[in-house]
C-alpha cells in the first residue's frame, strides 16, 4: 500500500474518522492505530506482520529487564543480546545472500569451491528503520536517558506507527512514547501543516521524481555508453533530484500523515543541496538516519575525542556501515566510503588550514559539495562498478549530441534544484499564512493542489527509493 | 559498545560532521552531570516518570512552525535577502496564536469538515481517477460494481463538462512535455554499438 495511491487515501481516511472517534478512550485508540499498522505493512506480505510483532515484544522485554536489573554486568549482557537479536534478523533478510555470495567468490579465489546454501530470503518492507528504532529505544534505556514504555502497546505502536513504518524518519522513543500517554490534540496549524505537506509530497514523489526516473535518469543508467556527456550530467542532475524528491517526499507525507493523526514527527530534510561542506549536507540530508549514526555508533566509536586520526578513523567506519545500510552491495559501502573520505579531507583541512588563508567563497563550497554528492550518487545508483566506471568514461564523449534531455525535463531538474534556495521552513510560513481560512476554502485549495497532482502525474506509481533499505 | 562516551555535553563533546544540535529528551530524573549511568541504577523509581501525573500539553503549534532567525544563514547573500523580507512582514517571530484547550473539540471538527470538502472538491472534478483505479481492480462482483459506478459517475460529470479543468492541465502538461529542442522531433536513442 503505497502513499500515493487511492486504496491509500481511503485506508486513511477510515483510519483518520476512527482514530478521532475513539479519542476519550486512548488504549483503544492506540489498539485501533497498531491493528491499522498491521494492515498496512501486511498489504505486502502479511507473514511479516508476525516479525514485526516478535521485535516488538523482545524489544520491550528487554528495554524492561534493564530497567528493572540493577547490576551493571546483566545490563550489559541485556544490551549486546538485543543489539546481537536486532542485528541478526538485519543481516538474515538484508545481507545473507550477499555475504554468501562473497563466501563463494572468495573459495572460488581459493580454489575451493563449495555448493553454499542459497536461499531466495525475501526483504521485508522497512525491517531496516525498524530494527534501528528498536536498537535505539533500547540502548536509551539503557542510559536513562528514557524510562521505559509503559506498555508493550506502546512499544507495539512506537515500532509499528505506519506513517513511518517503511521508510522512515526513525522515529526515537524519546519522541514518540511520551505522545502515546494520552489523546494527542490537534492544532489548526498541525493540521494545515499536514494537509500540505501531503500535497507537496505527492508533488515531489509523482510528478518530479517519477518523470525524472521515467525519462531520464532510467534510460541513461541502464545503458549509459549509449549516452553523450550532455545527457550523462543531466541524467546525474536528475537523479540527485530524484532521490531528493522521492525520499523527502515520503518523510513530509509521514509527518503530514503522523501529524493529522495528532502525532509529531521530527524533521528528516532541510534543503541538502544548499549544503556548503560534505559535514553541513549530512545536518540536512536524512536526519533522523544521521543522529542516529551519531548517537548510536560515531560517538560510541569515540568521535571527536581521538585526535584527528581517530576522528578520521571513527567517521570513515561510520560511513562505510552507513553505506551498508543501505544495501547488500559494494557500491553501496564505496558509496559511504566516499563521503567518510571526503569528510575526512574536510576535517584535516580544518585543522591544517593556515589561519591567514580566507576561507572559500559559500558558493563555491556549495557548487563542490554538490558535485561530491552528485558523483556519489552516480555510485549510488549503479548496479555494480562496471556500471558506474561505464557511466563517468560517458563524460568524455563531449561531441555526442543530446538524445534524452527534453526542455521539458531540463526545467524539472531546475525547478527540484530550485526547492532548495526558496526560503527556510517555506512550508511553515505558507501555513502561518492559511491556517486561518474557513474549512471549506482550505479544503478547495487542498483538493485543486491534489487535482493539479494527478492530472500531472504519470499513470501508476513507481515505489519509493528507500523501500528497498 | 562503551557506556563512558554516552554523555552528550554540549560543547564538550564535537559531534562532527552530524546534526550539531543535541537529540531533545523527554524530561527523566536521570541528570547526567550527576553521576552519569550509575545514577540510573541508583534510582529505579525513574521507571515512574512516564506515571507521574501530567498536566496535558499547551496547544500550540511544533517548534518547526517558528521562523527563527537560526533559520536563516548569514554568509548566504539569498537567505540575507530572505531574512529582510521576512522581518519586514513580521514573520521572523515565535508563533504565539496558541489555541485554547477548550478550542481542541473546535480544531479538529475543522480539520474533518476541510478534509470532508477536499474529498467532496476531488470527487467530481477528479473522478477520472477513481475509474482509473477501479479499472486496476480484481474482478469480482464488488469491483465490477465498484467499477461500473465509478464510471457512470465520471461519465456524467464528463457530460457538464466538470473534467475540464483535470482535462485542460493535461493538455498543457503534455504539450510542454512534446517540446524538443529547436522543435525538432526527439530523436531516439542511439543504437547500441556492435560487440
Amino acid at each position: 500500500m503505497l502513499f500515493p495511491t487511492m486504496i491509500f487515501g481511503l485506508f486513511f481516511l477510515f483510519v483518520y474518522a476512527t482514530a478521532w472517534s475513539l479519542e476519550r478512550e486512548n488504549g483503544r485508540r492506540k489498539v485501533f492505530l497498531v491493528l491499522a499498522s498491521w494492515v498496512f505493512y501486511g498489504w505486502w506480505d502479511w507473514r511479516f506482520v508476525g516479525l514485526l510483532i516478535l521485535s516488538a515484544i523482545f524489544n520491550w522485554w528487554v528495554a524492561a529487564s534493564v530497567a528493572k536489573t540493577g547490576a551493571k554486568s546483566t545490563r550489559h549482557w541485556l544490551i549486546a543480546l538485543c543489539v546481537a537479536v536486532n542485528l541478526t534478523v538485519l543481516g538474515f533478510f538484508k545481507y545473507y545472500g550477499f555475504f554468501v555470495d562473497q563466501l563463494g567468490e572468495a573459495l572460488k579465489l581459493m580454489h575451493w569451491e563449495r555448493d553454499l546454501p542459497l536461499l531466495n530470503v525475501i526483504l521485508p518492507v522497512g525491517v531496516s528503520f525498524f530494527t534501528f528504532q528498536a536498537i535505539s529505544y533500547v540502548v536509551d534505556v539503557h542510559r536513562g536517558k528514557i524510562p521505559p514504555a509503559k506498555s508493550l502497546l506502546d512499544v507495539m505502536l512506537m515500532m509499528s506507527f505506519f506513517p513511518h513504518l517503511v521508510a522512515g524518519p526513525i522515529v526515537r522513543g524519546a519522541d514518540l512514547l511520551p505522545q502515546f500517554n494520552q489523546t494527542p490534540r490537534l492544532t489548526r496549524g498541525m493540521a494545515t501543516h499536514g494537509m500540505l505537506l501531503i500535497a507537496w509530497g505527492l508533488l515531489k514523489k509523482t510528478v518530479i521524481a517519477s518523470e525524472l526516473a521515467a525519462g531520464l535518469v532510467d534510460p541513461v543508467f541502464f545503458d549509459p555508453s549509449q549516452y553523450g556527456a550532455l545527457d550523462l550530467l543531466a541524467g546525474t542532475y536528475g537523479y540527485a533530484v530524484q532521490i531528493y524528491c522521492d525520499f523527502s517526499a515520503y518523510s513530509d507525507m509521514a509527518i503530514g500523515l503522523a501529524a493529522l493523526l495528532g502525532y509529531r514527527f521530527p524533521r528528516n530534510f532541510d534543503q541538502p543541496y544548499r549544503a556548503t561542506s560534505l559535514q553541513d549536507f549530512w545536518r540536512r540530508w536524512h536526519i533522523s538516519l544521521s543522529s542516529w549514526l551519531r548517537d548510536y555508533l560515531y560517538i560510541p566509536l569515540g568521535g571527536s575525542r581521538g585526535g584527528l586520526f581517530g576522528t578520521c578513523r571513527n567517521l570513515l567506519i561510520t560511513m562505510v556501515l552507513g553505506g551498508l545500510w543501505h544495501g547488500a552491495s559494494w557500491t553501496f559501502v564505496a558509496w559511504g566510503g566516499l563521503h567518510g573520505g571526503v569528510l575526512c579531507i574536510e576535517r584535516i583541512w580544518q585543522e591544517m588550514r593556515p589561519k591567514a588563508w580566507p576561507k572559500w567563497p559559500a558558493i563555491l563550497g556549495l557548487l563542490v559539495t554538490f558535485h561530491v554528492v552528485c558523483l556519489s550518487w552516480i555510485l549510488f545508483r549503479s548496479e555494480s562498478f562496471d556500471q558506474a566506471l561505464a557511466f563517468l568514461q560517458g563524460f568524455g564523449r563531449i561531441d555526442q549530441g543530446i538524445t534524452q534531455l527534453t526542455p521539458f525535463l531540463l526545467g524539472i531538474i531546475v525547478i527540484g534544484l530550485g526547492m532548495h534556495f526558496l526560503p527556510p521552513r517555506a512550508i511553515e510560513s505558507v501555513t502561518r499564512g492559511v491556517k486561518a481560512l474557513p474549512s471549506p476554502a482550505l479544503g478547495v485549495t487542498v483538493a485543486l493542489i491534489i487535482l493539479l497532482v494527478e492530472a500531472m502525474r504519470p499513470e501508476g506509481v513507481a515505489p519509493f527509493i528507500y523501500y528497498q533499505f | 559498545m562503551s557506556d563512558d562516551h554516552d554523555d552528550l555535553i554540549p560543547g564538550k563533546h564535537p559531534l562532527d560532521p552530524f546534526p550539531g544540535t543535541h537529540h531533545t529528551m523527554p524530561p527523566t530524573i536521570h541528570d547526567p552531570e550527576q553521576g552519569g549511568a550509575e545514577a540510573v541504577i541508583a534510582q529505579p523509581e525513574y521507571v515512574a516518570s512516564y506515571d507521574a501525573p501530567q498536566r496535558p500539553p499547551p496547544l500550540t503549534d511544533p517548534d518547526h512552525f517558528a521562523v527563527s532567525e537560526e533559520d536563516y544563514d548569514t554568509d548566504n547573500v539569498l537567505d540575507r535577502m530572505y531574512r529582510w523580507l521576512a522581518a519586514r512582514v513580521g514573520a521572523v517571530t515565535v508563533a504565539e496564536d496558541v489555541d485554547d484547550q477548550v478550542l481542541a473539540e473546535r480544531t479538529r471538527r475543522w480539520t474533518s469538515r476541510t478534509i470532508a470538502f477536499a474529498t467532496l472538491t476531488l470527487l467530481f472534478l477528479n473522478a477520472e481517477s477513481l475509474r482509473s483505479w477501479t479499472s486496476t481492480l480484481e474482478p469480482s462482483w464488488g469491483t465490477e460494481t465498484l467499477r461500473l459506478v465509478a464510471g457512470e459517475w465520471a461519465d456524467r460529470l464528463k457530460g457538464v463538462g466538470l473534467d475540464a479543468p483535470r482535462a485542460t492541465i493535461r493538455e498543457t502538461y503534455e504539450a510542454q512535455k512534446a517540446k524538443t529542442w529547436g522543435g525538432q522531433p526527439k530523436a531516439p536513442p542511439p543504437e547500441p554499438a556492435p560487440q
